[in-house]
C-alpha cells in the first residue's frame, strides 16, 4: 500500500513535470499543444489526490499524512532526478 | 524595493548558513542516523540475540538486582522497544549520581538470562550528539545546537525568499554546469524535501523548549517541580521508612498498566527504595507506542502492587507538544515510514553539505588568481572537505572501534566515542594539509574504504558476517551491512566523479597582465 502511495506520487509529480513547456522539451523533445499541457497538469493532481487518500485510507487521517508527506519528498527526487537523467541522453 | 527585500535575504541566508552549516550538518547526519538508533545499537552488540520478550526480561533484570543490589537507592530496568532485543537493568546505590549508572549496568535478553555483551553506547552516541555534542557540557551543546537550529529556520524562509523560482524550477536538475549544478542541487534537495525540514526543525526546537524559552513555567506554576509532576508524571521521591517489606509481582503490575492503556507496552521501568516498605514502582508506556507519546508514568506501591492515582489526563498544550515531539522523534514510525525519515534525513544533510559547497563555488569564479585563494576562503573549502568527509569517515571509524577494541577494556564506552573524534580530526588534519582538489577526492576515498571495512571488519571479528546474516534471514544486520556497502559506494562514487572531472582552467590572461606588470 506504501508502494503504491509512491507509486501514485510519482505519477502525479510525473503529470505535473509533463505540464511544464520546459521538461516537455527536455524530455519528449517538443512542446505539447495546451490542451494535453493542461490534461497533463489536471491528471498530476488528480494521482497526487489518489496518493493522499490510498495513504489516509491505510493510516488514518494522522498517521497517513506523515506517510505520504514523506513519499511526496521520495517520489518527487525520483521525478526530478529521472527528468534529468531522461534529458541528457 | 522586491528587489531589495530578496537580496538581503540572500545576504542572511548565505552568512547564517555559512556560520552554522558544519554544526547543521553533524546534527542533520548524526539525527538521521538516531532514526535507527536501536538497530545500530542492536549491531554494536554482536552478543545478543533471540527473540523479545518483555516480561521474562523485566523478571528476569528484577532477579540479577535482587541477588546483587540488595540495599540500593533506585533499581531501574530499560525495556528493549518493538525494534529491540535486550533489557538493559542498573541500579544506583546510596550517595551515587546518576551519571554513575554505567558501572552497574548490565543486559538481560528476552529469556530473562544476563548476557556479557560488549560494553557500548551504540547509536545512543550518534543521537546524543545530534543535540548533545560531546566533550562539552550537556547544557552547552545544546544552546549550540538550539541556536543553530534557531538560524536554521532563519535560513528556510529567507531561503524560500531568495528562491527566485520554486515551481518554475522545482524538477530542475542541470548537472555538469559547475555553480548552476550547485544551486540547483542545493535547491532540489531544499524544496523536495520542504515539508520535512521545516517540520524538523520546528519541532526539534520545541523538544528543548523548556530550557531555550524557560518563563512559562515559573509564569503559570509557583513552584517549578509542579510543572513536571502535571506534565511528566514525576512525582517527589519517596522517603525511606526503614520497615522491609517484599515487592509484590511485578509482571502483575506490568499487566495492569497494560490494561491501563489499553494493549500499549512498558518501555521503562523504576523502582525506588526497593526492598523498603515505601517502595514505588514506576511504569513508563514505551515511546514508540502512539505519535503524542512522551510516556506516561503509572506509580505502584511496591509493597501490595496497587496502582496509585493515575496521572491527569494532558491538557491540549501538553498534547500538541508531545504529538511535535513525536513527529520530529519518529519513534511511533512503523519500519516504511522509518525509512522515508531516513531518506529525509539524508536529504536534509545533502541540502546543508550542498549549500556549504555552493558557498565556495560561487566565489570561485570571482577569484582574482583561482590558485591562490585568499585565507578565508581556503578555510571554509577546507572545513566543508573536514566535515563533509570527515564526520562520515568517523562514524565509520566509531563502528570498526566497536569490532576491534577489547572487550575487557578500561574506559572501553569512552574510548570508541574518541575513536570517532580520532578519526574525524586526523582527516581534518590531512585535508588542510593537501591542496583542496586532492583533499577532496582523497579524504572521499578515505571515508569510502572505511565504510566499506565496517562489513569486513565485523565478519571478520563475529559470526554475525554479511552471508551469515544473509543465510539466517536476520534483516537488522543485513540491512546494516548493505548501508554501510551503499555508503562506501556513494563516497567512492563522489571521489572519482571529481578525479574524473577536468582541473578548473587557470585564468592565463590575468596571469599574463601580472606578469608583464
Amino acid at each position: 500500500m506504501i508502494v503504491l502511495c509512491i507509486l501514485a506520487a510519482v505519477a502525479g509529480f510525473t503529470g505535473l513535470c509533463l505540464g511544464m513547456s520546459r521538461h516537455q522539451r527536455d524530455v519528449l523533445g517538443r512542446v505539447l499543444s495546451p490542451f494535453r499541457t493542461r490534461l497533463y497538469k489536471a491528471l498530476g493532481w488528480l494521482a497526487m489526490a489518489v496518493s493522499f487518500a490510498l495513504a489516509v485510507a491505510r493510516d488514518g487521517a494522522a498517521l497517513g499524512s506523515v506517510y505520504w508527506v514523506g513519499a511526496l519528498t521520495l517520489a518527487a527526487l525520483i521525478v526530478a532526478l529521472s527528468t534529468t537523467w531522461l534529458s541528457r541522453r | 524595493m522586491k528587489e531589495g527585500l530578496r537580496q538581503s535575504m540572500a545576504w542572511l541566508h548565505t552568512w547564517l548558513g555559512l556560520l552554522f552549516g558544519w554544526l547543521l550538518l553533524a546534527v542533520f547526519v548524526t539525527g538521521t542516523t538516531a532514526y535507527f538508533q536501536d538497530e545500530i545499537t542492536r549491531w554494536m552488540q554482536p552478543e545478543i540475540t533471540g527473540e523479545r520478550h518483555l516480561d521474562a526480561s523485566a523478571e528476569g533484570a528484577l532477579a540479577y538486582m535482587k541477588a546483587h543490589a540488595q540495599g540500593a537507592e533506585s533499581w531501574t530496568i530499560q525495556l528493549p522497544g518493538q525494534r529491540s532485543v535486550a533489557a538493559m537493568g542498573y541500579w544506583k546505590e546510596k550517595g551515587e549520581t546518576f551519571r554513575q549508572w554505567r558501572d552497574h549496568a548490565f543486559m538481560v535478553d528476552g529469556q530473562g538470562r544476563k548476557v556479557d555483551a560488549r560494553d557500548t553506547t551504540g547509536g545512543w552516541l550518534l543521537y546524543r550528539l545530534h543535540f548533545d555534542l560531546h566533550y562539552v557540557p550537556v547544557l552547552w551543546g545544546r544552546w549550540a545546537v538550539g541556536l543553530a537550529a534557531m538560524f536554521m529556520l532563519v535560513a528556510i524562509v529567507s531561503g524560500v525568499i531568495t528562491h527566485k523560482k520554486i515551481f518554475a524550477d522545482f524538477f530542475t536538475m542541470r548537472p555538469g554546469k559547475g555553480q548552476r549544478s550547485w544551486l540547483d542541487a542545493h535547491n532540489l534537495t531544499a524544496v523536495l524535501a520542504l515539508p520535512f525540514h521545516f517540520m524538523i526543525t520546528y519541532t526539534g526546537l520545541v523538544t528543548l523548549m523548556s530550557q531555550y524559552m524557560p518563563w512559562g513555567i515559573p509564569a503559570a506554576y509557583e513552584r517549578p517541580a509542579d510543572y513536571y509532576r502535571d506534565h511528566l508524571g514525576t512525582d517527589a521521591p519517596p522517603k525511606r521508612s526503614g520497615e522491609a517489606a517484599p515487592m509484590a509481582s511485578l509482571t502483575d503490575m506490568i499487566r495492569q498498566a497494560r490494561e491501563h492503556w489499553h494493549g500499549a507496552e512498558p518501555g521503562f521501568i523504576a523502582i525506588a527504595l526497593p526492598g523498603d516498605a515505601n517502595s514505588v514502582v514506576k511504569i513508563t508506556q514505551e515511546t514508540g507506542a502512539a505519535m503524542g507519546t512522551r510516556g506516561e508514568t503509572l506509580a505502584f506501591d511496591a509493597a501490595t502492587g496497587v496502582m496509585r492515582r493515575p496521572p491527569p489526563v494532558k491538557g491540549h498544550a501538553s498534547q500538541t507538544e508531545s504529538v511535535m515531539v513525536g513527529l520530529h522523534a519518529g519513534r511511533f514510525a512503523p519500519l516504511a515510514l522509518r525509512w522515508l525519515y531516513f531518506f529525509s534525513g539524508i536529504v536534509g544533510s545533502a541540502m546543508v553539505a550542498t549549500g556549504l559547497v555552493l558557498w565556495t563555488a560561487k566565489r570561485r569564479q570571482q577569484l582574482p588568481d583561482p590558485s591562490r585563494p585568499y585565507i578565508g576562503f581556503r578555510l571554509v573549502e577546507k572545513l566543508n572537505i573536514a566535515t563533509i568527509s570527515g564526520l562520515p569517515f568517523g562514524i565509520a571509524v566509531y563502528f570498526i572501534a566497536n569490532r576491534l577494541l577489547p572487550t575487557g577494556m578500561a574506559a572501553r564506552v569512552a574510548w570508541e566515542a574518541n575513536w570517532l573524534f580520532i578519526g574525524w580530526g586526523a582527516l581534518m588534519l590531512y585535508v588542510f594539509l593537501r591542496p583542496p582538489r586532492r583533499a577532496w577526492i582523497e579524504s572521499l576515498a578515505v571515508a569510502g574504504a572505511a565504510f566499506l571495512a565496517v562489513p569486513l571488519v565485523d565478519a571478520a571479528t563475529t559470526d554475525r558476517g554479511l552471508l551469515r546474516s544473509l543465510a539466517a534471514g536476520d534483516l537488522v544486520f543485513v540491512s546494516f551491512d548493505l548501508c554501510m556497502l551503499a555508503t562506501a559506494g556513494l563516497f567512492a562514487y563522489a571521489a572519482w566523479k571529481i578525479h574524473r572531472r577536468p582541473v578548473a582552467p587557470v585564468r592565463v590572461a590575468r596571469r599574463t597582465k601580472e606578469a608583464v606588470a
